[in-house]
């Protein structure tokens, strides 16, 4: 797959050859086959695809939260596919921020706690780390609910806190799992501008998994698609 | 992430379970209170032993005695006579042999001067002082009184405690006799005041070898005070050379006669002869110095000590030696007994070890002390073991309810991993939970060690102090710094070994299972 206009190694954020997960198991799964793409610095991609079709599958392997069973997968230069636990948790740490459809919250710790969590990680002095959570709830319009724990706060206060966590290390590539998946659609319209807004405002790149049709021509520059595992690109 | 966001995280995930946590540190806390309390009886008894023994530096002394070994007397080597099986006569000679041991023949190795010197040479020996006692006559002026007189020493520290007038003795080998109260009140000084008039006077200590059967019947009959004189010795000599005599004028039958007459013949033989053999040994002149009471019943309970109750009269060793040493049969027999002083206590066993390869019969409280440190240690510490499984069993308890907590906490694992944690991290922050298990269980279990134990030792001390009538501030349980430390190493150590493989699981487990997981 070659993208519409010509780039250089400079601006390329992401580049995967021929990126294949097979799930192991008493019935192998072909969930990913041969997938090819690079996405460059600032570029906002979507991805859409059915259900069952390799979306997440695709996600997991760039958030470093999988390996891959083939190809190669090289992300701000580091080669992910061949990267030892240690390097693939800097990664984590440093390189992207991810949004869960489940927000992925920890249940009995305090929406500030939960957005200083990547502080914790990433080392960072106790003073500064609560300074800095409390900035970024404060920018994704929660600081009224820092000391509120995740059952204490609806759906979309949730995913909120989440994204604030996942932006908190100002990540170089955000990716998200259908991120709107369990809201209205009028909650998912204010996740989704403050998504856009973020990456606008910082250059950020992002991948942003949906089976939404409008929410992707709405977010997105680039629409990837998935279906069975393979992937295929709209043209520009 | 520092210790103190390790140590965040362990105490909010321990008190998210706070009746789990609880019980888990009550095992803990259980298993380093019974270490924590044997070990620390177990340093009391240990201490308690040998200090309740110092306190009359009796730990330096051994008491020696020949080895009772004797030489077989003729009779006891003669063969069993009569018709028997061998295996009978076997016996038999067996049983003779033990029947007369220590009994028949002579000291084979008796305590002599020269061995006595030989003991006083042993490397560390300070001093080996024979104690010398023997029933002898005591003569002041014409009167004369039978008192069992004991060998004493300058540093003997109860003669102080107990004189009732004069001083101790002035040296070992000073010419000077201490005298009982009551033999001065026999002596003929009743009243207090005149027990300085006997103090400066003369007495000579004496010992009859041989003597008439008559002549010490006629002393005791006037209350072993006074000697027959020379003319009484006389006399009851005439009275005996008359004995057979007499015996002819009674009006018998010639069979009594004859009879009589043989016996009072063989009577007044022996007599005569055992009047003219009789020798007197002398210490000389001894100046009487120092008059001295028994020890109090209270004395003895509390020191342990029976001064002055047994005996009469004390003379310095060095004139008991030579009052000794005129004795017959001294060359056989030697000292009975000799205390030999080693300069430090840790040398003593040394000491023992030899006197020991020298074959002597000996008494030291270090055996004892050493036999009942044994004793109480061997249980102590079988009791210490008993704790140190109980703390075990609370270490299985621990990773038991750790692995549970690290399966309900998989999600959360998987939500730290994927926004960044290292393996190592989450390594430490189930290391670290249990850590605080171990640390928190053994202070709380410290602290009440402590409380416990005082209570415990003003409890013993309270009952010890009612029986001895007498303060007691001995610690039954002690803490030593090593302990305190100890307790937190071993504790944490096991804890820590407990939440290894829960912590292990933990960090290995792949970020997407974990996340997948609910
Ligand atoms: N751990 C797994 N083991 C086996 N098969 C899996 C596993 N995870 C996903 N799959 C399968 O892989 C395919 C792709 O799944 P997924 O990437 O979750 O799809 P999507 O996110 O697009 O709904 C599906 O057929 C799914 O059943
Ligand atoms: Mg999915």
């Amino acid at each position: 797959m070659t993208t519409a206009k010509a780039t250089t190694m400079n601006d390329v954020l992401v580049h995967a050859e021929k990126l294949a997960k097979v799930y192991g198991g008493r019935i192998p799964v072909n969930a990913l086959c041969d997938a090819s793409f690079t996405l460059c610095r600032g570029e906002l991609a979507a991805l859409l695809g059915k259900s069952g079709s390799g979306k997440s599958t695709l996600l997991n392997l760039l958030a470093g939260l999988d390996q891959p069973s083939s190809g190669t997968l090289v992300v701000d230069g580091l080669s992910l596919h061949s990267s030892n636990s240690a390097q693939m948790a800097a990664y984590r740490s440093g390189t992207i921020g991810v949004v869960f459809q489940s927000y992925n919250l920890i249940p009995h710790q305090t929406a500030l706690q939960n957005v200083e969590l990547p502080l914790i990680f990433s080392g960072q002095a106790r003073g500064q780390r609560q300074e800095q959570a409390a900035a970024a709830l404060d920018a994704v319009g929660l600081s009224a609910r820092a000391n509120h724990r995740p059952t204490e706060l609806s759906g979309g206060e949730q995913q909120r806190v989440a994204i604030a966590r996942a932006l908190i290390n100002r990540p170089k590539l955000l990716l998200a799992d259908e991120p709107t998946g369990n809201l209205d659609s009028a909650t998912a319209d204010e996740i989704t501008a403050l998504l856009k807004n973020y990456c606008h405002e910082h250059q950020t790149s992002a991948l942003i998994v949906t089976h939404d049709e409008g929410f992707a021509r709405r977010f997105a520059t680039r629409i990837l698609r998935m279906s069975d595992g393979c992937l295929q690109e709209d043209a520009a | 992430m520092n210790l103190s966001d390790l140590f965040g995280f362990a105490f909010h995930s321990l008190t998210q379970h706070k009746l789990r946590s609880s019980l888990t540190l009550l095992g803990v806390i259980l298993g380093a209170f019974l270490v924590i309390v044997t070990i620390s009886i177990g340093q009391g008894v240990q201490e308690v032993i040998p200090r309740l023994m110092r306190r009359n530096d009796q730990l330096r002394q051994i008491s020696v005695q020949p080895n009772g070994e004797r030489e077989k007397a003729d009779f006891v080597k003669e063969p069993i006579v009569g018709e028997m099986s061998d295996e009978r006569r076997v016996r038999l000679a067996e049983a003779k042999k033990r029947r007369h041991r220590g009994r028949a023949g002579d000291l084979l190795q008796p305590i002599t001067d020269e061995r006595l010197a030989e003991l006083a040479a042993i490397e560390h020996v300070e001093s080996a002082i024979p104690i010398i006692g023997a029933n002898v006559e005591l003569r002041l002026r014409d009167i004369a009184s039978t008192v069992y007189c004991v060998s004493s020493t300058t540093d003997n520290p109860n003669i102080a405690r107990s004189l009732v007038a004069g001083r101790s003795i002035s040296s070992n080998g000073a010419k000077e006799v201490l005298i009982h109260e009551f033999v001065a009140y026999e002596l003929g000084f009743q009243n207090e005041a005149d027990l300085s008039q006997l103090l400066g006077s003369t007495v000579q200590l004496e010992f009859n070898l041989g003597g008439s059967y008559l002549s010490s019947l006629l002393q005791s009959q006037r209350g072993g005070k006074q000697k027959p004189s020379a003319e009484e010795q006389q006399t009851l000599e005439e009275v005996m050379r008359m004995l057979p005599v007499v015996a002819q004028q009674l009006k018998l039958t010639d069979n009594l006669q004859q009879l009589l007459k043989k016996t009072l013949t063989s009577f007044a033989e022996n007599e005569t002869v055992a009047l003219q053999s009789s020798k007197v040994v002398s210490t000389g002149d001894l100046t009487v110095v120092g008059i001295y009471r028994s020890s109090t019943d209270e004395e003895h309970r509390t020191l342990h000590e029976y001064f002055g109750l047994n005996d009469q009269a004390q003379v310095p060793v060095e004139v008991a030696r030579e009052l000794a040493r005129q004795m017959p049969g001294f060359d056989k027999n030697g000292y009975g007994q000799v205390v030999v002083r080693v300069d430090e206590e840790r040398h003593v066993r040394s000491v023992v070890e030899h006197l020991r390869s020298q074959k002597y019969q000996f008494r030291s409280l270090v055996e004892i002390v050493e036999h009942l440190q044994r004793e109480y240690g061997l249980m102590l510490w079988s009791m210490t073991a008993l704790g140190t499984v109980a703390l075990l069993i609370s270490a299985i308890g621990i990773t038991n309810t750790m692995l549970m907590s690290v399966l309900e906490r998989t999600r959360e694992i998987g939500i730290m991993k994927a926004v960044g944690a290292r393996d190592g991290q989450i390594q430490a922050i189930f290391l670290t939970e249990g850590a605080c298990i171990g640390l928190v269980g053994a202070a709380i279990a410290l602290v009440s060690a402590r409380g416990a134990s005082m209570f415990a030792n003003s409890w013993i001390q309270q009952i010890v102090s009612r029986e001895a009538h007498q303060p007691v501030d001995d610690q039954l349980f002690l803490f030593p710094w090593w302990l305190i430390v100890g307790i937190f190493i071993a504790t944490l150590t096991v804890t820590l070994l407990a939440a290894w493989i829960p912590a292990r699981r933990a960090a290995r487990i792949p970020p997407v299972v974990a996340l997948r997981h609910d």
